[in-house]
């Protein structure tokens, strides 16, 4: 990816900001989801409020009926319109993908700089458990954890956070190790800084980069563990309305071969957000690879 | 142990939804696909929710009646046009006065092991039901037997009112007259257990003995022989059964209703209980046929009464009200059901005119509340084993409709091993369950809402005296216009009290591969193997 082109003579007059900035926009499927992303959370937010439908209103009356006047894409089993609960859908895998990502992030940056700072016996621990966790299937653990604990919005969101650590830690813990024998860092640690200032100013502003880019695949990730779930009943609890609650619907056969408007929608909204959220990942990391030049 | 079964049954469900979104690469499964070789004699069976075993004496749950028809046998049972048929039993008759029943048994039958079954396993088994240090649902069942009251208080080791005259004989001998004590033994079906064997278990606890997780000795036409996974069982022809079976081995698997219809499809299962909305479906599968009969159960919601939640029977009304059950069963259940408005809904004669009719009204719901003074924040569980699909939608729309006239309802799900949990302690505040036979005799009523059965089928603790008083009236009548007079005064104090909620009453619908041969529908979903022995291949 990285362009040959000579640096221009105004090159060191552009703070890297721009220039990630510069390399981001260029990639037009990372825009291109960017874009999409926003959309799908403006939409999630926003639309709502304009099309006025109650998710969780039932219609006994008119149940699994197909697109048309008043429900644009139909009603489910409960006779709830499609819909409504796509939009509230969008927002839980949202707010699911992003706050799973979020605590996962935060975990193995912490948890990274310990082990790459320090090295030696708390490295070994921790990284061991990182291959611990590595090593079992997430969704059957987490499977597992909900069956114990019982299915709930926050039980999903910090079982799926607490399962995706490892793969930030991994980035974090090798940049550590790496920074911490730079002559700078030594030296900063010479001048009698301590562990946490070394890692909070000096550790954590270079990490922070590569982080987002794990980060941002991170939140595609919890979106379809969080449709898994759900569509094997043990995601966000009924009557919430989430992409894979609605998606498993289509567990009937009935419902997937006759009534393709009760699962087409969500399934098309899942498959769109990984990707655009997957899009911008790849932008982001073009963007963040510090040996491109522009 | 409560996280083992809870997972493997989410993990279960993991490999069925990967088998399923496989489309046609599912031949290979081993698990569940034993049923479909070519030229053996095996069928595979589906049980709509986990079976917990074979203890007949424990509160019944839907697929351990099923799978007791397979292992054990009964005196008596419902046929499939709806009557009380025989099994070991060929004939019974009562008394004038109703105080003494008598069965005469075949002669003809030998346990699995060989042994010889006599009137004295019959005297031994109901002794066990109607003892409640066994941990028997059924004491209260039996409670009107002579000397049940002695077994009870411990003045004596067996009850007097049972009786084995000889081999073939078996009399029942009670203090108070009840005509329709032959309703009582065929829902559920009491099974006969093997005293040469159950006789040497100890008898405190024996509803809960693992003996009955694994039992080595059947009376009915396949028995017992492994649990192939937890929620599958391997059964095999009974080389003792009186007449000749059709099959070698018969393969009983808990599937959710999608799961079912897609191995009924494939041909991996033979028969399956089919939800409404797939009716149609069904009908158009090439090699499956559906069966249906009216249905003679209800789907009904119970409180557990002593929670006093649900203490005022306004509040009960309005919830009534507050759901529009035409709708449900037109629109969600696809037509197939009826609607009706008491508990025991035949036959024709025990429904008097003029019940009130609890169509879908809101505002009146919203009335009954604000009389009531009832409080909106109060939360309301309704509870629910989901998986099938039918109910999983109900339960939604009753839900929602609650929430409409300002009712806190809030859909629990629940595992089948957590539910008899709740039912034991009498924790529920709305549970989804559908059962029963009630169009035979208006006294099959008797066992859900008399105060001496509460802790077996009583299941919602309902207790009220005026009501004991008539329904113990109505089985010591035999004079027919008299009873009717007791039923019509029951049936509106059921009515108005709605002790128990009756959403709809199911048809009753299930599907078989046209390989299995002799099935034939029992109106009772809970007794779809009552001929079992009929059943073979062909095709």
């Amino acid at each position: 990816m990285t362009t040959l082109d000579t640096v221009p003579a105004d090159a060191g007059s552009v703070s890297p900001g721009r220039l990630a900035l510069r390399r981001f926009r260029r990639h037009r499927l990372a825009v291109a989801g960017a874009i999409m992303l926003v959309l799908l959370t403006v939409g999630a937010i926003v639309l709502p409020f304009v099309v006025g439908a109650d998710p969780n209103a039932v219609d006994p009356s008119a149940i699994r009926r197909g697109p048309a006047d008043g429900h644009p894409l139909g009603t489910d089993s409960a006779g709830r319109d499609v819909l409504a609960r796509l939009l509230a859908g969008g927002r839980v895998s949202l707010l699911v993908g992003l706050s799973a990502a979020l605590i996962a992030t935060s975990i193995g940056l912490v948890l990274g700089a310990v082990a790459g700072y320090f090295g030696r016996s708390v490295d070994g621990a921790l990284s061991r458990l990182a291959d611990v966790v590595l090593s079992f299937p997430a969704l059957i653990i987490i499977i597992v954890v909900v069956a114990f604990v019982g299915p709930s919005l926050p039980t999903l969101i910090l079982s799926i956070g607490l399962f995706g650590w490892p793969t930030p830690y991994r980035i974090v813990r090798g940049m550590t190790l790496s920074l911490r024998e730079q002559d700078s860092i030594l030296a900063v640690g010479g001048l009698g800084a301590g562990a946490v200032r070394i890692i909070r100013k000096h550790v954590v502003p270079v990490v922070i980069a590569p982080l987002t880019v794990v980060a941002t695949l991170g939140v595609a990730q919890a979106i379809l563990l969080e449709a898994a779930l759900s569509f094997l009943g043990l995601g966000v609890p009924p009557p919430t309305a989430s992409w894979g609650n609605m998606l498993n619907e289509a567990q009937s056969l009935t419902i997937l071969e006759s009534m393709p408007w009760l699962w087409l929608p969500p399934g098309i909204a899942i498959a769109v957000t990984v990707m655009a959220v997957n899009f911008v990942g790849d932008g982001l990391r073009d963007a963040a690879d510090p040996r491109a030049v522009r | 142990m409560a996280l083992s079964k809870a997972a493997i049954a989410a993990l279960s469900v993991l490999v069925l939804a990967t088998a399923c979104s496989g489309g046609g690469g599912t031949t290979g499964d081993d698990d569940g696909g034993d049923g479909d070789g070519g030229n053996s004699r095996d069928a595979a069976v589906q049980l709509y929710q986990p079976p917990r075993g074979f203890s007949p004496l424990l509160a019944p749950i839907g697929p351990d009646q099923l799978i007791a028809q397979l292992h054990w046998d009964a005196l008596v049972s419902v046929t499939a046009g709806s009557e009380y048929g025989p099994r070991l039993a060929e004939s019974w008759e009562v008394s004038p006065d109703g105080t003494t029943w008598t069965f005469h048994l075949r002669d003809d039958v030998v346990w699995s092991d060989g042994e010889p079954f006599t009137a004295d396993d019959v005297v031994f088994t109901y002794n066990l039901y109607a003892n409640p240090a066994t941990g028997s649902a059924y004491a209260g069942k039996f409670a009107t037997v002579s000397g049940a009251a002695a077994l009870a208080d411990g003045s004596a080791d067996t009850v007097a009112g049972f009786q084995a005259p000889d081999d073939t004989t078996f009399v029942i001998q009670l203090d108070q007259p009840n005509v329709a004590l032959i309703d009582e033994l065929v829902q559920p079906t009491l099974a006969v257990l093997p005293e040469h064997v159950v006789g040497e278990l100890p008898v405190d606890g024996l509803a809960e003995n693992p003996f009955f997780r694994e039992p080595t000795v059947g009376i009915g036409p396949y028995v017992f022989q492994r649990w192939v996974t937890d929620d599958q069982i391997e059964f095999h022809a009974n080389p003792e059964y009186r007449t000749e079976l059709g099959l070698d081995r018969v393969f009983a698997q808990h599937l959710t209703t999608d799961a079912a219809m897609a191995q009924l499809e494939t041909g991996e299962i033979d028969f399956a209980q089919v939800a409404a909305p797939d009716v149609g479906r069904v009908e158009g599968i090439d090699g499956v046929t559906l069966h249906r009969a009216e249905g003679a159960g209800v789907m009904a919601l119970h409180t557990a009464h002593d929670s006093g939640k649900l203490a005022d029977p306004r509040v009960r009304q309005a919830i009534m009200y507050a759901i529009d059950r035409e709708a449900i069963v037109e629109e969600a259940l696809a037509g197939e059901a009826q609607v009706v408005d008491t508990l025991a809904h035949g036959p024709d004669w025990a429904v008097p005119d003029g019940l009130t009719h609890y169509g879908h009204d809101p505002d009146k719901a919203r009335e009954l509340l604000a009389e009531a003074g009832w409080d909106p924040a109060t939360e309301v569980r309704i509870e629910v084993v989901p998986g099938q699909r039918d109910r999983d939608t109900t339960v939604t729309i009753v839900a929602a409709q609650l929430q409409e006239v300002g009712i806190n309802a809030r859909v629990q799900n629940y595992q089948a091993a957590e539910l008899s949990a709740s039912l034991a302690d009498r924790d529920f505040d709305l549970l989804i369950s559908s059962y029963g036979l009630f169009t035979m005799d208006p006294a099959s009523m008797n066992s859900r809402l008399t105060c001496a059965t509460i802790g077996g089928p009583n299941i919602s603790g309902y207790c009220n005296e005026e009501l004991d008083r008539l329904l113990a009236e109505g089985i010591a009548t035999s004079d027919q216009a008299e009873r009717e007079r007791i039923y019509a005064e029951a049936q509106r104090i059921v009515n108005e009290q709605v002790p128990i909620f009756v959403l709809y009453v199911p048809n009753t619908l299930a599907a078989t591969n046209d390989r299995l041969q002799g099935f034939e529908l029992n109106p009772s979903a809970v007794d779809a193997f009552w001929n079992a022995a009929d059943w073979s291949l062909g095709g």
